[in-house]
């Protein structure tokens, strides 16, 4: 009897093991609690559960002494869904404002879960910027979906098979597809590896696999070890807070590269490497290339191609204001 | 040139902060509405000896009241001061242009934001398009529901 509990729960372990965690976790935020109902008697939840107003007044509280910026519904500071204060630096006052604007522009009843993406995002920042410090409850980093060694990690896996690294072949749209790709991509990807060869530990010259269905036909593509140092270096130079958003990016437009693009021009400093200049505009062109001319060529599905594209350009200008330090 | 810029670009961020909190405004107007109508026709109707004069042209003035249709009641940003300093005070102008820092990025920033608050106000109008049952309350829901196979709710 004993034996065969035992058998029978290492049969569930074994199964368990041999699927990937990851293809469950592939169409979500890599850090969303799903598992377990959270409870935490915050503002976030409580709007989540009942997507009705519950507050009259949203004010943004400025305390001079520390620095910080507290986003507070009739007086009281909004927590996370971990049950942290939303409380900004100083120096992302512009971001407080609008934070402010999205909490006093909700309406009752049409409250949904697209209605709030900068507090979302914030409240991720802020959540991985607290499990991230030493002594934190391991209950609380499940929550969050692992620590950030975990997120690293995910998020490497996304400059295997980056969208800025696979090219189509010339003989699909006329060839046409393919010279937007290298315009676009080439000095993209060559500014990429600049900057990365300087969080080399060897000092290599990065060069990034790329993935040419001409060449190389359907496989599966992957970087170098050297390639993927570098780039576990970047991202452990970054704070939680950028780390969050970097995370909210890669995962919206499949690309590690757009990633950095977005986090350096962002952050605002004379030193950026003229090869990654680039707009907002130009990453989300780059992130939906193929859909792009797809779309001029079949047309525009309704209640698909319109909503997915202003979907992602409002996902990639919420990481834009987050990131953004006065 | 920077001063026209940042007039452009000043301009364009409270036409899209109007453009963004209009829905919630018109909401917001019509709910005040419909509590004020209910308040006011309650006093008549507990002092039905009084003479209803102001009442009645209070009344008159909140059922007029049209908030989808009436401009005037968007015309304004309702925290534009903090707005104002927050690009005023907190954003160091000074200090970065005697620094020698650029200042594009801070104009492109703004311009970012804006894009920003159309394209979530867009996202949103699409969402609602497409899946027109998502604003019903739960009763109006019911009532529908029963209202496809021919039935009523009772009132």
């Amino acid at each position: 009897m004993l034996t065969s509990l035992k058998n029978g729960s290492c049969i569930a372990r074994s199964i368990r093991s041999t699927i990937p965690r990851y293809y469950s976790l592939n169409a979500q935020p890599l850090g969303t609690d799903n598992t377990i109902e959270n409870n935490s008697p915050t503002e976030t939840n409580r709007l989540s559960k009942t997507s009705q107003k519950f507050w009259e007044k949203v004010s943004l509280n400025r305390n001079a002494e520390n620095g910080k910026i507290a986003l507070q519904l009739d007086g009281k500071t909004i927590k996370t869904p971990l049950g942290n204060g939303i409380v900004v630096d100083d120096t992302r006052s512009l971001l407080a404002y609008l934070l402010k604007l999205e909490w006093s522009s909700l309406a009752s009843l049409s409250i949904k879960t697209h209605s709030l993406p900068l507090t979302s995002l914030v409240s991720r920042c802020i959540d991985l910027e607290m499990t991230n410090k030493p002594g934190c409850d391991p209950q609380l980093i499940a929550k969050i979906g692992g620590n950030s060694d975990v997120i690293k990690n995910q998020l490497l896996r996304y400059l295997d098979t980056d969208t800025l690294l696979v090219f189509s072949p010339m003989s699909e749209f006329e060839g046409k597809l393919r010279t937007a790709q290298n315009e676009l991509y080439l000095p993209l990807i060559k500014g990429t590896e600049e900057f990365l060869s300087k969080f080399s530990t060897k000092h290599d010259d990065i060069h990034l696999q790329v993935l040419d269905a001409d060449i190389h036909g359907l496989r599966g593509n992957q970087q170098p070890n050297v390639v993927r140092d570098a780039a576990m270096n970047y991202m452990n130079s970054l704070s939680p807070w950028d780390l969050a958003i970097l995370e909210k990016t890669v995962l919206t437009t499949k690309s590690f590269i757009c990633g950095v693009l977005l986090m350096e021009n962002k952050k605002i400093s004379d030193n950026l490497l003229p090869g990654l200049k680039t707009d907002m505009e130009k990453i989300v062109r780059a992130a939906t290339l193929e859909t792009i001319f797809q779309i001029e060529k079949w047309g525009e599905v309704e209640d698909t191609h319109d909503v997915d594209k202003t979907d992602i350009k409002r996902k990639i200008h919420t990481a834009a204001i987050a990131a953004f330090k006065q | 040139m920077d001063r026209a810029r940042a007039l452009h670009g000043y301009k364009g961020l409270i036409r899209a902060i109007l453009k963004y909190e209009r829905p919630s405004k018109v909401a917001n107007w019509g709910t005040l509405r419909k509590t004020m109508i209910t308040k006011l026709e309650y006093f008549k109707k507990q002092n039905p000896k009084m003479s209803h004069e102001d009442t009645d042209k209070q009344l008159e003035s909140w059922k007029k009241l049209d908030p989808v249709n009436d401009r005037s009641l968007n015309l304004y940003v309702s925290d534009s001061k903090q707005l104002r300093s927050i690009l005023q005070n907190d954003i160091k102008w000074d200090e970065k242009i005697v620094q020698g820092q650029s200042v594009d990025e801070i104009f492109e920033h703004t311009f970012d934001v804006i894009k920003f608050l159309d394209n979530q106000r867009e996202y949103q109008e699409l969402v609602d398009r497409y899946n027109p049952g998502n604003k019903l309350t739960q009763d109006e829901k019911i009532k529908r529901t029963a209202n496809i196979v021919g039935l009523d709710v009772p009132a």
